[in-house]
């Protein structure tokens, strides 16, 4: 039997605020329990919400960014239930009236394919508290610190089929809310979360499966294993001619296995009602205009610039564009280096650099060689100071902290040597030191020449310019 | 069940209420309402929604007491609305004011748990919280 | 002393033939004296309104001279007060001291205003009687068997007997206006949104206004002044400019056109007396040249069903807060949460409250929220609707306040459906956010009568101007309750 998966995502994105949703409590993470909750995010008897008008503008420029529709009003309402993270016993958010409707997000397949996944809505909302389970005598502790940190929540319409679809959608997403500067994306913080609505059908069947809802996966990879976990487990399910319960489940990272939460048990009735403490939210077109000027280069417009301005495969252009932070380092590197050397550059970042950092576990803003360092090099490249092979040496040593390439160059003596007569005195040396070898390649056995090169190379401890000697070599056999 | 609503208010009129004449009811069919409008166990499932407990025995008393309100509340339905924008607030046409991204409150933590039931390490202790 | 209105009060401050100290131990005397009869303060706050008041002194001896500066007033107990006991008239927060101030606490703070103490009232302003405060019903200084009106009771109460010359009051269907004509003095109700509900504790968001309880008209606009005005911690105050509302009381309201809405008048239903103090004072008007003239509110008999629908939702999902959590009444040793908020809020909310919680779940409660929540909304636009049509004839709207004076103890707390009906005249403010006025308009059988004026919204100086000028002319809210301690 073969089953297809249908997936779609709700998204909880924290805004990078200074302030709560509706107070003008800090928002800063890992403060001491409860000293970031004021008396409204609390819930004290007679405080009133009032509208932070940066978490509007962030919300705004996430909406043009997807192409999505910006309502003229949106309307805030009051989800009710009872949990002791939610002080007011009431969660204002937006129901029927969302800040955003109907956009696109496009993500990139394996196989270099885009594909469009389409966002039903993402709408502001307060972040809730978080209840402590360490034992306190058989009780929780509450910390409201969180509670009030504005959100967005992005849904998307399930149109994702796949765990490795899940997982583009929400880095492609996930790249976006950073380069929009509209949240840190921190996920270890809780800064960006993901909840992941999963049905499966048999291929051809055209009406939905019963779909679970799986909470608390904070990584892509516990995403991707998530979503594994519950298709496979539907599949068992129905295959063993079980039926699959529409429920909430959490995802232990630990036993890698989804479980229904027992909190959710009950079906709740939210009884969402328009918030009479909040008007409706009215954006009219000045406003919209004016965020719009706010918008910066999104991640598939640098992509494309980067393939048509600057020369660079698909492929190169994606992943440079790809994290806001290294698409800065890529253009700060080649504002130095000039658009000729963009392709060079490109391949030094993607190579070398990405594979150091990766394996020293750092991120690109932690890199040991500033863009301008890594320009430095390029240049010396260029300009044949240095030769690709050299390079690597120079930047093992700009890695280990030996300062910019012409340090290096200068300290270790490594400038190329492009003058032709010592390279012809080199390669002469080489010849009169191998009778051999020459004699048999005078005979024909031309595979001889890869030996030449390698000796003159090793005679000049690498620096001899490498076509250089290819020339030299080729004239005097 | 209109007929036995209009006995009932008329009896719950009191000399000082009888001025209002409510409409000769003509509830829309399609919207026709459940009768009785709330049943013992509707009491029950909504004082647990609001976490109410209530006293067993006095729900069949409190359900009639709330069958009377909502049969006099039910009256709205009388009325076309057609076309009609709903009213959430007397100025919700008005722009809503917004607030600059400011940090406008300190710690107050202390005040806060002077007046709380259960505190510690500065947390509000609850019975063991469940996911 | 207790004669006098905050008008001839300030005038005496400024002349300095009194001073605050003076003025505020009088009235604490009064309240030691008379309260015990009434049960209208909750807590009264001796020391600190005497510190206050030599404060105010004063500032008035360094040449401060604000009309508000040193009178003292006494404020619904719905109203948080930093570092006083603020209950909301509920068990669920007797042992609340609130951290913060309300606006209109602050507000009047700044203006030198003197705190007496906090008022009784129905439990979270859930009420018409003022019997289902947990700490007791309060009874009216006309008729001690008889109910002050509600849910500002302990405020009206308070004004009747003149234990302070002003008590602040909040009006959701009608809590200022009905308790005022029940106890003879005059109430105002402002315009949604014009004064800030911050630190008001809330009942229905969207009909809730603070406003006050006071001998005069003029007095209501001495205390409107300082109040009125957007504050942004309430975003639903409203950014409008603020007159002086007392630059306007005497203007002749010679040619003011006022409509008598015919669904209220059927003569039905009314008691004899409140109808013939209502005829007396149209006829009070005419002499004043106002034109009367008949309109049509055709919405009025859906205000009450409306109002129930509206208020309880909004208190249902207001009220979710009191959890036993972070403050306020927790119950002993809870088994489990839902224990914990079962408990806490069965133990510490009284019956209406929870009545009220009830019918408001249940009116959003998926299912019920199209045929209750919603249709009630859009009823709302339709009674909104007709007050707009009405003025545009007519500047202002006269309606009786009370089809009936003060009831008795008791007579209707069983039976909650005839409370309900008994706001029919005040609800429809409420619901279309309109200022209103209610002002003594005469007795029945001994117990004081109220008329009600309403006005477009942020109107109300014509309102205050034209209780005023009937105030001028009449003497009924001169009267005060005889009380006698033996």
């Amino acid at each position: 039997m073969e089953w297809e998966a249908t997936i779609g995502l709700e998204v909880h994105v924290q805004l990078s605020t200074k302030s709560k949703l509706f107070s003008g409590a800090p928002t800063a993470y890992g403060a001491e329990p409860n000293t970031q909750a004021c008396f409204i995010d609390l819930g004290f008897p007679g405080v009133l919400p009032v509208l932070n008008r940066d978490a509007v503008m962030k919300a705004l420029k996430f909406g043009l960014s997807i192409g999505a529709e910006i309502p003229p009003y949106s309307v805030f309402s009051r989800k009710n239930y009872f949990y002791p993270d939610l002080p007011k016993g009431y969660q204002i958010s937006q129901g029927d009236h969302p800040i955003v409707s109907h956009g696109v997000l496009n993500i990139r397949l394996d196989n270099g394919e885009s594909k469009p996944i389409r966002i039903t809505r993402a709408h502001l909302e307060e972040d809730a508290g978080k209840s402590l389970h360490e034992d306190f005598h058989g009780q929780s502790g509450i910390d409201l610190n969180r509670a009030g940190t504005p959100l967005i929540e992005i849904v998307s319409e399930p149109d994702i089929t796949s765990s490795a679809e899940a997982v583009a959608y929400l880095k492609t997403l996930h790249s976006l809310v950073r380069y929009l500067e509209i949240s840190d994306g921190n996920m270890q913080e809780g800064s960006f979360r993901c909840d992941a609505n999963v049905s499966v059908r048999r291929k051809g069947e055209t009406k939905l499966g019963t779909r679970t809802e799986t909470k608390n996966v904070n990584s892509f990879r516990f995403v991707e294993k998530a979503i594994e976990y519950e298709i496979s487990r539907q599949i068992s399910v129905l295959e063993s001619g079980g039926e699959i319960v529409q429920e909430t489940r959490l995802y232990d990272s630990a036993k890698n296995e989804t479980r229904p939460m027992r909190s959710k048990e009950e079906a709740t009735d939210y009884r969402y009602f328009p918030d009479p403490d909040l008007l409706p939210l009215v954006i009219n077109e000045k406003w919209l205009k004016d965020v719009k000027e706010t918008l910066p280069e999104l991640p598939w417009e640098k992509q494309q610039r980067f393939v048509t301005e600057l020369d660079l495969s698909d492929y190169d252009a994606n992943i440079l564009s790809s994290q806001r932070e290294l698409a800065n380092y890529f253009e700060q590197a080649i504002k130095t280096t000039g658009k000729t050397a963009a392709k060079l550059t490109a391949n030094w970042i993607i190579g070398d650099l990405l594979g150091a950092l990766n394996k020293n576990n750092l991120d690109i803003a932690r890199s040991p060689i500033s863009p301008d360092q890594l320009a430095g090099m390029i240049a010396r490249i260029s300009d044949n100071t240095i030769s690709g092979k050299i390079a690597k040496t120079v930047f093992e040593a700009m890695w280990q902290g030996e300062g910019s390439a012409d340090d290096v160059i200068a300290k270790q003596g490594l400038t190329q040597i492009t003058d032709d007569s010592a390279i012809q005195q080199a390669v002469d040396e080489i010849l009169t030191s191998y009778p051999t070898q020459l004699a048999e390649y005078r005979a024909g056995k031309e595979s001889l020449f890869g030996f030449f090169v390698g000796q003159v190379m090793k005679a000049t401890k690498g620096k001899a310019n490498p076509q250089q000697v290819n020339e030299v070599l080729k004239k005097k056999l | 069940m209109i007929r036995v609503w209009q006995t009932v208010i008329k009896g719950l009129l009191s000399r000082s209420c009888r001025l209002i004449k409510f409409p000769n009811p003509n509830l829309n069919e399609e919207k026709k309402l459940a009768n009785p409008l709330i049943t013992e166990n509707d009491v029950r499932k909504v004082a647990h929604l609001a976490r109410l407990t209530l006293n067993e025995k006095d729900i069949p008393e409190r359900t009639k007491n709330l069958v009377n309100i909502l049969d006099m509340i039910a009256h709205i339905n009388d009325r076309d609305t057609q076309n009609i924008t709903p009213m959430s607030s007397p100025f919700a046409d008005t722009e809503l004011f917004l607030r600059d991204d400011i940090v406008t409150e300190p710690n107050k933590r202390d005040a806060a748990h002077l007046i709380a039931p259960a505190t510690e390490s500065g947390l509000y202790l609850v019975p063991q919280v469940i996911d | 002393m207790s004669h006098k209105t905050i008008a001839e009060l300030s005038a005496d401050l400024a002349q300095k033939k009194c001073s605050s100290v003076e003025l505020t131990r009088y009235y604490l005397q009064r309240i030691k004296t008379l309260d015990p009869l009434l049960n209208s303060f909750i807590t009264v706050t001796e020391e600190k309104a005497l510190a206050q008041a030599a404060a105010a002194d004063e500032r008035r001896a360094k040449g401060e001279n604000m009309p508000l500066l040193g009178i003292p007033i006494a404020h619904k107990d719905i109203f948080c007060t930093e570092g006083i006991k603020t209950t909301s008239g509920s068990k669920m927060l007797d042992n609340f001291i609130a951290p913060y101030d309300a606006t209109v606490v602050t507000k009047y703070k700044e203006a030198g205003v003197v705190c007496l103490g906090k008022l009784n009232m129905d439990e979270f302003a859930m009420g018409s009687s003022n019997e289902t405060s947990y700490y007791g019903a309060v009874k009216n200084p006309w008729d001690l068997t008889r109910v002050p009106g509600g849910s500002s009771g302990g405020s009206s109460a308070a004004m009747a007997a003149r234990l302070a010359p002003a008590t602040t009051g909040t009006d959701t269907g009608g809590s200022i206006r009905q308790p005022a004509a029940l106890c003879g003095v005059t109430g105002l109700k402002p315009t949604y949104g014009r004064v800030s509900r911050f630190g008001m504790i809330a009942f229905a968001s969207s009909l809730d206004q603070a406003g006050m309880l006071a001998a005069t008209a003029e007095d209501c606009a001495i205390l409107l002044n300082p109040i009125a005005g957007h504050d942004p911690k309430d975003s639903t105050s409203l950014d409008q400019p603020v007159p002086d509302y007392t630059a306007t009381l005497n203007n002749s309201i010679g040619g003011m056109t006022i409509g008598l809405p015919k669904e209220y008048f059927t003569g039905e239903g009314m008691d004899a007396g409140v109808t013939k103090a209502v005829e007396a004072a149209i006829a009070q008007f005419k002499k004043l040249g106002a034109v009367f003239k008949e309109i049509s509110l055709p919405t009025t008999d859906l205000c009450v069903p409306t109002y129930y629908v509206v208020a309880p939702a909004e208190c249902s999902s207001n009220l979710s807060r009191f959890d036993g959590v972070r403050y306020g009444y927790r119950c002993e040793d809870p088994k489990n949460l839902l224990d914990l908020y079962e408990r806490s809020r069965s133990e510490g909310f009284g019956e209406e409250v929870k009545r009220r919680i009830i019918i408001g779940t249940y009116v959003l409660s998926a299912g019920y929220y199209d045929a209750f929540y919603l249709k009630a909304q859009k009823i709302r636009r339709l009674i909104s609707n007709d007050f707009e049509a009405a003025f545009k004839e007519v500047d202002l709207v006269l309606a009786p306040t009370t089809p009936s004076t003060a009831f008795k103890l008791g007579e209707k707390s069983a039976d909650p459906l005839s409370m309900y009906l008994s706001d029919i005249f005040t609800i429809s403010a409420n619901l279309a956010g309109l200022p209103a006025i209610s002002i003594p308009a005469g007795f029945a059988e001994g117990l004081p009568v109220g008329v009600q004026l309403l006005a477009p919204h942020f109107q109300e100086a014509k309102l205050l101007n034209a209780a005023h000028q009937f105030q001028q002319v009449t003497d009924f809210h001169q009267k005060i309750a005889p009380l006698n301690v033996e």
